[in-house]
């Protein structure tokens, strides 16, 4: 076990030294954006995030599935870790999105697509985290048909805000990037991928864990 | 007597020390209940349409710097905060094994749990 | 075939007698649905005119608290005397026990969606059968839809710990295009100037969505439902 937390911290330390390489990188290398000048240097992290948010989302979802039809508890675990993980990446684009809204447009929430669609799924995933919690016994199935839903819900969420905003008159606030943003954008998108896997194996192993402590407590209980 | 005068002393400190958190929240209570219109008067007006930044006048632009580095250090904030909880009930699971390992040797797969030790 | 379409008759059957006995959850549902749309009306009426398109958001809004709460009390009654499960032990197919149980919370929230809209349309004057069919086929799909969600979640839910809140938790974020369909697609034809490709649009989207859902409902509930 001490040694699997060694194993765990090496890595986590190269990913932060990753992501501390990468920030001053991009803020002191990218080119300002055009219309929105310094702010869009926002969309280096807020982008990734979503990406990640979404990532997370689908990996919760499948072994959801998987864990609803083929019963494995690993699969659950997994799951869990995924939508702690969709919730917190869901929280930082939640954070960052608005920042930039404020600055860029004025005001903190303009309805935008990728926003609204990112608040319903963090509902949703909150949601889940608040079941597993609160639910008592078999709240590991019922959480897993949520995610299922979850996941399923996306597109159909995604097509419907998207229609509903064109009724209202804003615009999208991600702008699209220019080449020179792009290997900057797509670094910062590999070392948020890079810190998603760690967390992610990190919150499966605890989960492991603690499902084997769960384990020799029962069979304890049952010598006694 | 030195009795008494202590279980005076006693009922006299007590009185105040429970209506201290009662007066600390009627004060709070005032304090908000005043600011609140002057907060409500700060708020930016509420936006009928979106400008892109381009065609807001000089003036209206806000600085960006601050909002990006709040962003910046909420994603900080967030990343190592997880990674923090994460260690907390990692060391809080280990030290419940141990508990567990130290009381009794791990039980093998394939010892009969209801075999007499 | 057949023998899912018998089932889910005898499971309706079942339902609408239980329920026809005391007629609590009709009455109180629709009770509660009129209050709403009390509430929401002090909510969006500003100098004796609604606020424009209120009528509609009002009409979903009420529907889908009404539904919520009915449709935690129908699976709570399954609780007594475990009758819960005996249904789940019955040798038929467990899809058959949820589309009976689905059909019982669409008859009920038909019912109760026939008082609000009378009611919304007395309080606002709103033409809601202008065109009938389009309306009627928006409210039966929604209907269809969130009952599909909300029966598979209470009856996930029936046996859980915080069942009464954590239903409402789980239902709306899932059910959230259902609303924005069916709000979009009543203000399309209730407006001065109606929009009946916009309504088809959404009409559509909320047929989508029912297919989606109540597939995978009728695909998760055996496993969901087994212990």
């Amino acid at each position: 076990m001490t040694r699997m937390t060694g194993r765990w911290s090496i890595v986590r330390l190269a990913v932060a030294a990753v992501m501390f390489a990468v920030a001053p990188l991009l803020i002191a290398q990218a080119p300002y954006e055009a219309t929105m000048g310094l702010v869009a240097k926002i969309v280096y992290f807020h982008v990734p995030v979503w990406f990640m948010m979404f990532l997370a989302i689908f990996v919760c979802g499948i072994s959801s599935g998987i864990y609803l039809f083929r019963e494995r508890p690993a699969a659950d675990r997994l799951a869990v870790s995924a939508a702690e993980l969709a919730v917190l990446f869901g929280a930082m684009g939640l954070t960052t999105g608005p920042l930039w809204a404020r600055v860029s447009w004025g005001a903190w929430w303009v309805w935008d697509v990728r926003l609204t669609l990112a608040l319903i799924l963090e509902m949703t995933f909150v949601a889940y985290l608040l079941l597993r919690k609160y639910g008592g016994p078999g709240s590991d199935k019922l959480s897993a048909g949520l995610a299922l839903f979850g996941m399923f819900n996306v597109p159909i969420v995604y097509v419907s805000v998207n229609v509903w905003r064109t009724l209202h008159p804003s615009t999208t606030v991600v702008p699209t990037l220019g080449a020179s943003m792009a290997g900057p954008f797509w670094w910062c998108v590999l070392a948020f991928l890079a810190l998603f896997l760690v967390m992610l194996e990190g919150r499966r192993r605890l989960a492991d864990q603690e499902a084997e402590l769960d384990r020799l407590r029962l069979a304890y209980d049952e010598e006694y | 007597m030195p009795a008494m005068s202590l279980r005076n002393r006693d009922r006299g400190g007590g009185r105040p020390r429970r209506a201290l958190p009662a007066a600390l929240a009627l004060a709070l209570a005032a304090l908000l209940a005043g600011a609140t219109p002057a907060w409500a008067a700060a708020q930016p007006e509420p936006v009928n349409e979106f400008v892109p930044i381009d065609e807001l006048p000089e003036e209206d632009r806000l600085p960006a710097a601050p909002f990006l580095i709040t962003a910046y250090s909420i994603v900080w904030i967030l990343a190592f905060g997880y990674f923090w909880l994460l260690s907390r009930r990692q060391a809080d699971v280990e030290r419940d094994l141990a508990e567990l390992a130290r009381r009794r040797p791990v039980p093998d797969d394939d010892d009969d749990p209801l075999e007499a030790a | 075939m057949r023998e899912v379409l018998r089932v889910a008759w005898l499971v309706l059957r079942k339902d609408i007698r239980v329920e026809s006995r005391s007629r609590e959850v009709l009455y109180t549902t629709t009770f509660f649905a009129t209050s709403c749309v009390l509430v929401f009306s002090f909510a969006f009426v500003r100098s004796g005119r609604p606020v424009e398109g209120a009528e509609s958001g009002i009409v979903w809004v009420a529907l889908a608290y009404a539904g919520q709460l009915a449709l935690g009390r129908a699976f709570e009654r399954e609780l007594h005397h475990d009758a819960l499960r005996g249904l789940l032990l019955a040798p038929v197919e467990r899809g058959a026990i949820f589309a009976g149980k689905l059909l019982g919370i669409v008859l009920l929230m038909a019912l109760v969606e026939v008082v609000v809209v009378f009611f919304v349309a007395l309080f606002f004057s709103t033409p809601f059968f202008a065109h009938p069919f389009l309306f009627v086929g928006l409210l039966a799909a929604g209907t269809i839809g969130f009952a599909g969600v909300g029966a598979l979640f209470a009856a996930m839910l029936a046996r859980a710990q915080s069942r009464a809140v954590l239903l409402p938790v789980l239902l709306y974020p899932i059910t959230v295009p259902v609303l924005i369909a069916g709000v979009n697609g009543t203000l399309a034809l209730i407006q001065a100037d109606p929009n009946l490709d916009l309504a088809r649009f959404w009409l559509a989207l909320i047929l989508f969505f029912d297919a989606v859902f109540l597939t995978l409902a009728f695909w998760t509930f055996e496993p969901l439902m087994t212990e």
